[in-house]
């Protein structure tokens, strides 16, 4: 092959490329969605807008050129680690022949001299764009992975032989047992890097400090008691606040708002707690209710469920950057969060509770955002269950959804791993860091990092929210909702499992009880 | 302290004049301590309350200490008596055991906080001043900054002078923190708030 022949070769194939068929624009959202990235972030590594992104997403346009072949290399990338779901939904798999990662022949972006090195295990130059997105392994010249004894995983724990940044880990993250410890034969060459490849760095980058604190944490506690599982435990619940504060921290590094940590309440009166001991005024919509109707009715059997990691899920809510400012109107800006007094609408629907929970007093009241959202969401036309609330006052301030994002990311995904390795020592562990981190986040002495309670307000409220939307669920699906209580009970007659998942995923609902209510 | 806010000599001049709302940085500081102070919750008026301040102060000689300095001059004869809880003593006496108790309770809190902070330190949250109500060109580019103080030196004289109420060593310890902060410190002299964990 002459080297003008190999040049005419690599435009061919980077035409190739570009002529690669995408997925459907559901798939692509999918897949984005599955790898955590953020739509910006995505743009930014092509070099388009994030409106672009999302145009490619609905489908209203096609990338392009360079930027398809980019943009097919990442989606065959993120669908060869998140194969779509069993249910032959319909978006077809892409085709693992078929995706950009195969073509034999050397990339375009590869230089000479690294297309014709003798040295490399074997003539499959193909480059895994999954590789290239997360954590390296480390090589040696020749390209073969580098391995070491076996040493727990700074990921999971477990004996791994690869390292990569010279930590063990198993390879590109894939932290499954019986992973081999030995380079595959088939190991990829080690990429040369390309323009394309460093751009997404920064967000990498970042993600690599924080990615597997968890488990390097509870790796670290049952070394130093010996393996002692409860010792190990009471050591970890032990600190979870700053534990949690730190892991927070860490997934600040590099994001887009820059939050703060403490909130002056001699500045916002109604958060100033008006003795030691008492409540200040925000009412966070705490449900505790009971269908009395269903109650008196026939004899039936009630299934009571559990939500799981309700607070864990309620990180995820528009929470407010900076200091909170007076507004005295009653406009409602979907961009800013906050505190609200509000009068609120009548209830009138005695099979479903209401989403303010049991309040008792009648007059306006101080709610946070995620109860006002869900206040006008369910008098808009999709639900039309109440009048709007009528706003008087508020103490806001511009929000973002995605403030404790990565921070919720990094506890559920270790969650998640703890459940399936029935991993009780984390599982308790990330339990112990969100739930001590929502209820000291406010003005408590047992955690002085950080002093916001209004987000503690709006988290709480969030998770009644999110428990009211389940009951709301059950209710659409003909089930009889019987008692909504806490954080986190939901209490049903009917088929819960045609709404429901049975399972201790965070989407999941945990079974908790059956008892017979009625006949009297 | 530092001082381009203006000096007040003059009606146009000083902090405040178009309309920024703020506290002198070493009074944020201050306040932010003292609100980091913790004790007994109970009043000193219940019998709970006075029982435990009593069993604080008279455990060491620098209970009794403080009890002379917030001027309880009884006998020792009469303290014994109001920790066996056989006698009760008069309301103006309460008032001095609740302010011997906090006086001593922020000179121990004092005490660990500076051991801590000498050798961690504490990143110091500093919110710029209210300018809501500042009109357009005579409002500062100010963010919320954030400033590391760490070691004995600075440490031991904020909590000396906490502890002291001395205002104008804090101020002068607010002054050395805002240098820090690069050539804008001068607009941190006034804050809206600061915060901080001890």
């Amino acid at each position: 092959m002459t080297e003008d022949q190999d040049a005419l070769f690599s435009s061919v194939d980077a035409l190739l490329r570009q002529a690669d068929p995408l997925p459907a624009p559901e798939e692509r959202l999918r897949l984005r969605e599955a790898g955590g990235l953020a739509r910006t972030a995505v743009a930014a590594a092509l070099g388009v807008s994030a409106q672009t992104v999302a145009a490619w997403e609905s489908g209203a346009r096609d990338p392009q050129g360079e930027r398809r072949a980019g943009y097919a290399r990442l989606l065959a990338g993120l669908a060869e680690r998140y194969p779509p779901p069993p249910p032959p939904s319909s978006t077809p798999a892409p085709d693992p022949e078929h995706t950009p990662a195969t073509p034999a022949a050397p990339t375009a972006g590869v230089p000479e001299q690294q297309q014709h090195s003798p040295a490399g295990p074997a003539p499959d130059d193909r480059r895994d764009p999954a590789r290239t997105m997360a954590y390296e392994p480390d090589r040696d010249r020749s390209g073969r992975l580098v391995t070491g004894p076996p040493e727990p995983c700074v990921l999971c724990g477990q004996p791994a032989g690869h390292r990569a940044a010279g930590r063990p880990q198993h390879c590109n993250a894939t932290c499954a047992p019986g992973l081999p410890l030995h380079p595959a034969p088939a190991a990829p060459r080690s990429p040369a890097p390309s323009p394309s490849d460093a751009r997404p760095a920064r967000p990498a980058a970042a993600r690599e400090e924080t990615a597997g604190a968890i488990a390097r944490n509870v790796a670290a506690a049952l070394e130093d008691n010996g393996g002692d599982v409860d010792a190990a435990l009471t050591a970890l619940v032990k600190r979870a606040i700053p534990d949690a504060m730190a892991l927070l921290n860490s997934t600040r590094v590099g994001s887009t708002y820059d939050f703060t940590n403490y909130l002056s309440t001699d500045d916002v009166p109604i958060l100033k707690k008006p003795g030691r001991n008492d409540p200040d005024l925000i009412w966070e919509g705490r449900p505790k209710w009971r269908n009395t109707g269903a109650e008196r009715g026939p004899a039936r059997t009630v299934t009571a469920l559990d939500a799981n990691g309700a607070y864990l899920s309620a990180l995820k809510t528009h929470l407010p950057i900076g200091t909170l400012r007076h507004a005295a109107t009653g406009e409602y800006d979907r961009k800013r969060s906050g505190l609200y007094l509000i009068t609120p609408p009548a209830w009138e629907h005695d099979d479903l509770p209401s989403p303010l929970g049991n309040r008792e007093e009648p007059g306006p009241l101080w709610v946070t955002d995620p109860t006002l959202r869900l206040l006008i969401r369910l008098s808009g036309p999709r639900y039309g269950l109440c009048d709007p609330p009528v706003i008087h006052e508020s103490w806001t301030s511009g929000s973002s959804e995605g403030l404790l994002e990565r921070f919720r990311r990094e506890m559920a995904t270790a969650r998640d791993a703890a459940i399936e390795a029935g991993d009780t020592v984390t599982l308790e562990y990330v339990k112990a860091m969100y739930a001590k981190f929502v209820s000291t986040i406010g003005e408590s002495s047992a955690n002085r990092e950080m002093r916001r309670p209004d987000w503690m307000h709006i988290i709480r409220s969030q998770a009644f929210a999110n428990l009211w939307l389940k009951a709301w669920k059950a209710y659409g699906a003909g089930l009889t909702v019987v008692r909504v209580t806490g954080t986190d009970e939901l209490h049903l007659i009917g088929d819960w499992r045609g709404v429901f998942t049975e399972g201790r995923r965070l989407t999941d609902m945990k079974l908790k009880d059956e008892y017979r209510i009625g006949g009297r | 302290m530092a001082g381009r806010w203006g000096t007040g000599a003059t009606p146009d001049s000083g902090f405040g004049v178009f309309g920024a709302r703020g506290v002198e940085g070493w009074r944020a500081l201050g306040r932010e301590m003292d609100r980091q102070v913790t004790g007994i919750k109970s009043p000193v008026g219940t019998r709970r309350g006075l029982a435990a301040r009593l069993r604080y102060l008279t455990r060491s000689a620098a209970g009794r200490e403080a009890m002379r300095r917030a001027g309880i001059t009884v006998r020792q004869r009469t303290i014994d008596a109001w920790v066996a809880g056989t006698q009760r003593p008069r309301r103006a006496n309460l008032e001095r055991i609740d302010a011997a108790y906090w006086d001593l309770r922020r000179r121990n809190l004092g005490v660990e906080w500076a051991r801590r902070l000498a050798v961690r330190g504490t990143r110091i949250e500093i919110h710029p001043v209210d300018q809501t109500d500042v009109r357009t060109g005579r409002d500062r580019d100010l963010v919320v900054r954030r400033v590391t103080v760490r070691g004995h030196r600075i440490w031991d004289d904020i909590i000396a002078a906490w502890i002291a109420g001395d205002h104008e060593m804090l101020d002068i310890v607010w002054d050395e923190i805002i240098t820090d902060l690069g050539s804008d410190y001068d607009s941190y002299s006034y804050v809206s708030s600061v915060g901080f964990g001890l």
